[in-house]
Protein backbone atom coordinates (compact mmCIF):
# COMPACT_ATOMS: atom_id res chain seq x y z
CA UNK A 1 0.00 0.00 0.00
CA UNK A 2 1.49 3.36 -0.97
CA UNK A 3 2.46 5.67 1.89
CA UNK A 4 3.39 9.33 1.80
CA UNK A 5 4.91 10.87 4.91
CA UNK A 6 6.04 14.38 5.46
CA UNK A 7 7.12 16.47 8.41
CA UNK A 8 7.44 20.20 8.26
CA UNK A 9 8.25 22.96 10.70
CA UNK A 10 5.68 25.75 10.61
CA UNK A 11 6.51 29.23 11.81
CA UNK A 12 3.21 29.63 13.65
CA UNK A 13 1.86 28.45 17.02
CA UNK A 14 0.10 25.10 17.23
CA UNK A 15 -3.21 26.87 17.98
CA UNK A 16 -3.11 28.61 14.60
CA UNK A 17 -2.19 25.43 12.72
CA UNK A 18 -4.88 23.46 14.53
CA UNK A 19 -7.52 26.05 13.71
CA UNK A 20 -6.71 25.75 10.02
CA UNK A 21 -6.50 21.96 10.09
CA UNK A 22 -9.95 21.66 11.62
CA UNK A 23 -11.67 24.47 9.72
CA UNK A 24 -13.40 22.47 7.02
CA UNK A 25 -13.81 25.51 4.77
CA UNK A 26 -10.09 25.23 3.94
CA UNK A 27 -10.09 21.56 2.87
CA UNK A 28 -10.33 22.13 -0.83
CA UNK A 29 -7.38 24.49 -0.85
CA UNK A 30 -5.17 21.96 0.94
CA UNK A 31 -5.58 19.49 -1.92
CA UNK A 32 -4.58 21.04 -5.22
CA UNK A 33 -7.02 19.07 -7.38
CA UNK A 34 -9.97 19.12 -5.01
CA UNK A 35 -12.84 21.06 -6.54
CA UNK A 36 -15.50 21.15 -3.84
CA UNK A 37 -16.40 19.54 -0.55
CA UNK A 38 -19.64 18.87 1.27
CA UNK A 39 -19.23 18.48 5.02
CA UNK A 40 -21.83 16.64 7.08
CA UNK A 41 -22.54 17.97 9.65
CA UNK A 42 -21.18 21.39 8.69
CA UNK A 43 -18.74 23.14 11.00
CA UNK A 44 -15.34 22.45 12.49
CA UNK A 45 -13.94 18.91 12.28
CA UNK A 46 -15.47 16.44 14.72
CA UNK A 47 -15.32 12.67 15.07
CA UNK A 48 -17.93 11.08 12.80
CA UNK A 49 -18.06 14.08 10.45
CA UNK A 50 -18.24 13.05 6.81
CA UNK A 51 -16.57 14.70 3.83
CA UNK A 52 -17.75 14.26 0.26
CA UNK A 53 -14.93 15.65 -1.85
CA UNK A 54 -15.06 16.19 -5.57
CA UNK A 55 -11.70 16.25 -7.27
CA UNK A 56 -10.51 16.44 -10.82
CA UNK A 57 -8.30 14.07 -12.73
CA UNK A 58 -7.61 15.55 -16.10
CA UNK A 59 -11.04 16.63 -17.36
CA UNK A 60 -12.86 14.10 -15.20
CA UNK A 61 -14.59 14.46 -11.87
CA UNK A 62 -13.69 11.97 -9.14
CA UNK A 63 -15.38 11.41 -5.78
CA UNK A 64 -13.60 10.91 -2.48
CA UNK A 65 -15.57 9.87 0.59
CA UNK A 66 -13.96 10.38 3.98
CA UNK A 67 -14.80 10.41 7.67
CA UNK A 68 -13.05 11.91 10.67
CA UNK A 69 -12.28 9.01 13.01
CA UNK A 70 -10.08 10.48 15.71
CA UNK A 71 -9.34 13.87 17.18
CA UNK A 72 -6.99 14.75 20.02
CA UNK A 73 -7.40 18.53 20.38
CA UNK A 74 -4.41 20.51 19.13
CA UNK A 75 -2.47 17.27 18.68
CA UNK A 76 -3.94 14.75 16.22
CA UNK A 77 -6.62 14.38 13.56
CA UNK A 78 -7.24 11.15 11.67
CA UNK A 79 -9.41 10.78 8.58
CA UNK A 80 -10.33 7.50 6.90
CA UNK A 81 -12.14 6.62 3.72
CA UNK A 82 -15.75 5.51 3.49
CA UNK A 83 -16.83 2.90 0.93
CA UNK A 84 -17.14 4.19 -2.61
CA UNK A 85 -15.21 6.72 -4.63
CA UNK A 86 -11.62 6.92 -5.76
CA UNK A 87 -10.00 5.07 -2.88
CA UNK A 88 -10.22 1.44 -1.88
CA UNK A 89 -8.58 2.50 1.35
CA UNK A 90 -7.30 5.82 2.66
CA UNK A 91 -6.03 7.04 6.01
CA UNK A 92 -4.61 10.45 6.83
CA UNK A 93 -3.10 11.19 10.22
CA UNK A 94 -1.81 14.69 10.94
CA UNK A 95 -0.15 15.35 14.27
CA UNK A 96 1.15 18.60 15.71
CA UNK A 97 3.94 19.12 18.19
CA UNK A 98 4.52 22.61 19.62
CA UNK A 99 8.11 23.78 19.48
CA UNK A 100 8.14 27.11 21.24
CA UNK A 101 6.47 29.62 18.94
CA UNK A 102 6.68 27.13 16.05
CA UNK A 103 4.95 23.83 15.30
CA UNK A 104 6.18 20.56 13.87
CA UNK A 105 3.44 19.03 11.70
CA UNK A 106 3.66 15.41 10.61
CA UNK A 107 1.26 13.91 8.10
CA UNK A 108 1.04 10.29 6.99
CA UNK A 109 -1.16 9.19 4.12
CA UNK A 110 -1.76 5.46 3.51
CA UNK A 111 -3.94 4.78 0.51
CA UNK A 112 -4.95 2.39 -2.21
CA UNK A 113 -6.85 3.36 -5.34
CA UNK A 114 -10.11 1.60 -6.25
CA UNK A 115 -9.21 0.42 -9.74
CA UNK A 116 -12.80 -0.44 -10.56
CA UNK A 117 -13.83 3.17 -9.99
CA UNK A 118 -11.40 4.53 -12.55
CA UNK A 119 -13.00 2.59 -15.38
CA UNK A 120 -11.47 2.48 -18.82
CA UNK A 121 -11.18 6.19 -19.48
CA UNK A 122 -8.98 7.35 -16.62
CA UNK A 123 -5.38 6.22 -16.75
CA UNK A 124 -4.23 4.50 -13.56
CA UNK A 125 -0.75 5.95 -13.97
CA UNK A 126 -2.11 9.49 -14.35
CA UNK A 127 -4.35 9.15 -11.30
CA UNK A 128 -1.56 7.63 -9.19
CA UNK A 129 0.65 10.57 -10.11
CA UNK A 130 -2.06 13.13 -9.33
CA UNK A 131 -2.85 11.56 -5.96
CA UNK A 132 0.83 11.43 -5.05
CA UNK A 133 1.36 15.08 -6.02
CA UNK A 134 -1.74 16.25 -4.12
CA UNK A 135 -0.83 14.40 -0.95
CA UNK A 136 2.81 15.43 -1.10
CA UNK A 137 1.93 19.13 -1.36
CA UNK A 138 -0.58 19.04 1.53
CA UNK A 139 1.94 19.91 4.25
CA UNK A 140 3.48 22.73 2.25
CA UNK A 141 0.07 24.33 1.81
CA UNK A 142 -0.72 23.91 5.51
CA UNK A 143 2.56 25.65 6.30
CA UNK A 144 1.96 28.43 3.78
CA UNK A 145 -1.55 29.20 5.08
CA UNK A 146 -0.56 28.96 8.76
CA UNK A 147 2.23 31.46 8.27
CA UNK A 148 0.04 34.14 6.68
CA UNK A 149 -0.31 37.22 8.83
CA UNK A 150 -3.44 39.28 9.31
CA UNK A 151 -3.26 42.87 8.13
CA UNK A 152 -1.81 44.68 11.12
CA UNK A 153 -2.91 48.01 12.52
CA UNK A 154 0.25 49.53 11.14
CA UNK A 155 -0.73 48.34 7.63
CA UNK A 156 -4.15 49.81 7.86
CA UNK A 157 -5.33 53.36 7.83
CA UNK A 158 -8.42 54.47 9.65
CA UNK A 159 -11.11 51.84 9.22
CA UNK A 160 -14.62 52.96 8.48
CA UNK A 161 -17.31 51.49 10.70
CA UNK A 162 -19.60 48.90 9.11
CA UNK B 1 -13.60 52.20 -11.50
CA UNK B 2 -11.62 49.07 -12.59
CA UNK B 3 -13.64 46.61 -14.60
CA UNK B 4 -13.02 43.09 -15.91
CA UNK B 5 -15.33 41.78 -18.58
CA UNK B 6 -15.36 38.65 -20.74
CA UNK B 7 -17.71 36.53 -22.81
CA UNK B 8 -16.80 32.90 -23.34
CA UNK B 9 -18.24 29.55 -24.34
CA UNK B 10 -18.54 26.78 -21.77
CA UNK B 11 -18.98 23.36 -23.33
CA UNK B 12 -21.54 22.27 -20.78
CA UNK B 13 -25.24 22.78 -20.21
CA UNK B 14 -26.40 25.91 -18.34
CA UNK B 15 -27.36 23.69 -15.37
CA UNK B 16 -23.71 22.63 -14.95
CA UNK B 17 -22.46 26.22 -15.14
CA UNK B 18 -25.18 27.39 -12.79
CA UNK B 19 -24.36 24.74 -10.20
CA UNK B 20 -20.73 25.87 -10.05
CA UNK B 21 -21.65 29.58 -10.00
CA UNK B 22 -24.14 29.30 -7.18
CA UNK B 23 -22.45 26.76 -4.90
CA UNK B 24 -20.24 28.65 -2.41
CA UNK B 25 -18.09 25.52 -2.02
CA UNK B 26 -16.50 26.33 -5.36
CA UNK B 27 -15.49 29.92 -4.53
CA UNK B 28 -11.97 29.09 -3.28
CA UNK B 29 -11.33 27.19 -6.50
CA UNK B 30 -12.68 29.94 -8.71
CA UNK B 31 -10.54 32.74 -7.24
CA UNK B 32 -6.89 31.64 -6.96
CA UNK B 33 -6.14 33.84 -3.95
CA UNK B 34 -9.26 33.08 -1.93
CA UNK B 35 -8.50 30.50 0.75
CA UNK B 36 -11.96 29.74 2.11
CA UNK B 37 -15.56 30.89 1.94
CA UNK B 38 -18.28 30.76 4.57
CA UNK B 39 -21.86 31.35 3.44
CA UNK B 40 -24.71 32.47 5.67
CA UNK B 41 -27.15 30.82 5.40
CA UNK B 42 -25.06 27.79 4.35
CA UNK B 43 -25.78 26.02 1.09
CA UNK B 44 -26.57 27.10 -2.44
CA UNK B 45 -27.00 30.77 -3.26
CA UNK B 46 -30.21 32.53 -2.28
CA UNK B 47 -30.90 36.23 -2.58
CA UNK B 48 -29.51 37.91 0.54
CA UNK B 49 -26.96 35.18 1.28
CA UNK B 50 -23.77 36.61 2.79
CA UNK B 51 -20.40 35.24 1.79
CA UNK B 52 -17.33 35.95 3.90
CA UNK B 53 -14.02 34.91 2.41
CA UNK B 54 -10.43 35.08 3.48
CA UNK B 55 -7.77 35.62 0.89
CA UNK B 56 -4.07 36.18 0.69
CA UNK B 57 -2.03 38.99 -0.69
CA UNK B 58 1.62 38.08 -0.47
CA UNK B 59 2.13 37.03 3.15
CA UNK B 60 -0.98 38.83 4.37
CA UNK B 61 -4.53 37.67 5.00
CA UNK B 62 -7.46 39.84 3.99
CA UNK B 63 -11.23 39.56 4.17
CA UNK B 64 -13.65 39.82 1.25
CA UNK B 65 -17.38 40.24 1.97
CA UNK B 66 -20.17 39.85 -0.54
CA UNK B 67 -23.90 39.32 -0.76
CA UNK B 68 -26.08 37.59 -3.35
CA UNK B 69 -28.24 40.31 -4.87
CA UNK B 70 -30.07 38.70 -7.77
CA UNK B 71 -30.77 35.19 -9.02
CA UNK B 72 -32.61 34.32 -12.21
CA UNK B 73 -32.14 30.55 -12.43
CA UNK B 74 -29.85 29.44 -15.28
CA UNK B 75 -29.72 33.00 -16.60
CA UNK B 76 -28.39 35.72 -14.31
CA UNK B 77 -26.42 35.84 -11.07
CA UNK B 78 -25.48 39.10 -9.37
CA UNK B 79 -23.17 39.53 -6.39
CA UNK B 80 -22.60 42.80 -4.56
CA UNK B 81 -20.04 43.84 -2.00
CA UNK B 82 -20.66 44.37 1.72
CA UNK B 83 -18.98 47.06 3.72
CA UNK B 84 -15.73 46.26 5.42
CA UNK B 85 -13.05 44.08 3.92
CA UNK B 86 -10.92 44.44 0.84
CA UNK B 87 -13.34 46.33 -1.41
CA UNK B 88 -14.91 49.74 -1.08
CA UNK B 89 -17.37 48.60 -3.74
CA UNK B 90 -17.80 45.35 -5.64
CA UNK B 91 -20.28 44.08 -8.19
CA UNK B 92 -20.22 40.86 -10.23
CA UNK B 93 -22.79 40.10 -12.91
CA UNK B 94 -22.81 36.70 -14.62
CA UNK B 95 -25.25 36.02 -17.45
CA UNK B 96 -25.79 32.66 -19.11
CA UNK B 97 -27.28 31.95 -22.52
CA UNK B 98 -27.99 28.44 -23.71
CA UNK B 99 -26.43 27.82 -27.15
CA UNK B 100 -26.08 24.74 -29.34
CA UNK B 101 -22.49 24.12 -28.23
CA UNK B 102 -23.22 24.61 -24.52
CA UNK B 103 -23.49 27.87 -22.60
CA UNK B 104 -22.34 31.35 -23.52
CA UNK B 105 -21.28 33.14 -20.35
CA UNK B 106 -20.85 36.89 -19.97
CA UNK B 107 -19.05 38.00 -16.85
CA UNK B 108 -18.57 41.52 -15.56
CA UNK B 109 -16.69 42.58 -12.43
CA UNK B 110 -16.58 46.20 -11.26
CA UNK B 111 -14.74 47.04 -8.08
CA UNK B 112 -12.95 49.64 -6.03
CA UNK B 113 -10.25 48.32 -3.74
CA UNK B 114 -10.40 49.80 -0.24
CA UNK B 115 -7.18 51.66 0.35
CA UNK B 116 -8.44 52.33 3.88
CA UNK B 117 -8.56 48.61 4.55
CA UNK B 118 -5.12 47.79 3.18
CA UNK B 119 -3.41 50.92 4.37
CA UNK B 120 -0.70 53.04 2.82
CA UNK B 121 1.88 50.25 2.65
CA UNK B 122 0.02 48.64 -0.23
CA UNK B 123 0.17 50.14 -3.69
CA UNK B 124 -3.30 50.65 -5.12
CA UNK B 125 -2.18 49.76 -8.66
CA UNK B 126 -0.85 46.41 -7.48
CA UNK B 127 -4.04 45.77 -5.49
CA UNK B 128 -6.13 46.50 -8.59
CA UNK B 129 -3.94 44.20 -10.68
CA UNK B 130 -4.23 41.39 -8.13
CA UNK B 131 -8.02 41.75 -8.05
CA UNK B 132 -8.28 41.84 -11.86
CA UNK B 133 -6.08 38.77 -12.22
CA UNK B 134 -8.25 36.84 -9.77
CA UNK B 135 -11.41 37.84 -11.65
CA UNK B 136 -9.94 36.79 -15.01
CA UNK B 137 -8.95 33.47 -13.48
CA UNK B 138 -12.43 33.13 -11.98
CA UNK B 139 -13.91 32.97 -15.45
CA UNK B 140 -11.33 30.49 -16.76
CA UNK B 141 -11.82 28.29 -13.72
CA UNK B 142 -15.61 28.48 -14.06
CA UNK B 143 -15.26 27.09 -17.56
CA UNK B 144 -12.86 24.35 -16.46
CA UNK B 145 -14.97 23.22 -13.50
CA UNK B 146 -18.27 23.28 -15.39
CA UNK B 147 -16.76 21.19 -18.20
CA UNK B 148 -15.58 18.35 -15.94
CA UNK B 149 -17.06 14.97 -16.85
CA UNK B 150 -18.06 12.06 -14.65
CA UNK B 151 -15.53 9.20 -14.67
CA UNK B 152 -17.82 6.80 -16.47
CA UNK B 153 -18.78 9.18 -19.27
CA UNK B 154 -17.03 9.15 -22.62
Amino acid sequence: MPRIENAIEIDAPADVVWRLLTDTSFIIKFFRDAVSVTVDPPGPSAVGQKYHLIGKAGRRRVEILLEVTEIVPKTLIVTKHRPGGLFKSFRQATSLEPRGPKTMARTVFDYELARGYLGKVLSLVLVQRLVKDNLASYSLTLKEFSELLPLSRSDQGVRKPY
Amino acid sequence: MPRVQATFLVEARPEAVWSVLTNPNFIPKLYPDILNAVASPPGAAVVGQWRTMSGRLGQRLFEFRTKVEELVPMKRFVIGGRRGGAFESFRQVMELTSVKEGTMVSGLFEFTVSQDYFGPQFDITLLNQAASLNEENYMMNLKELAELHDPGSG
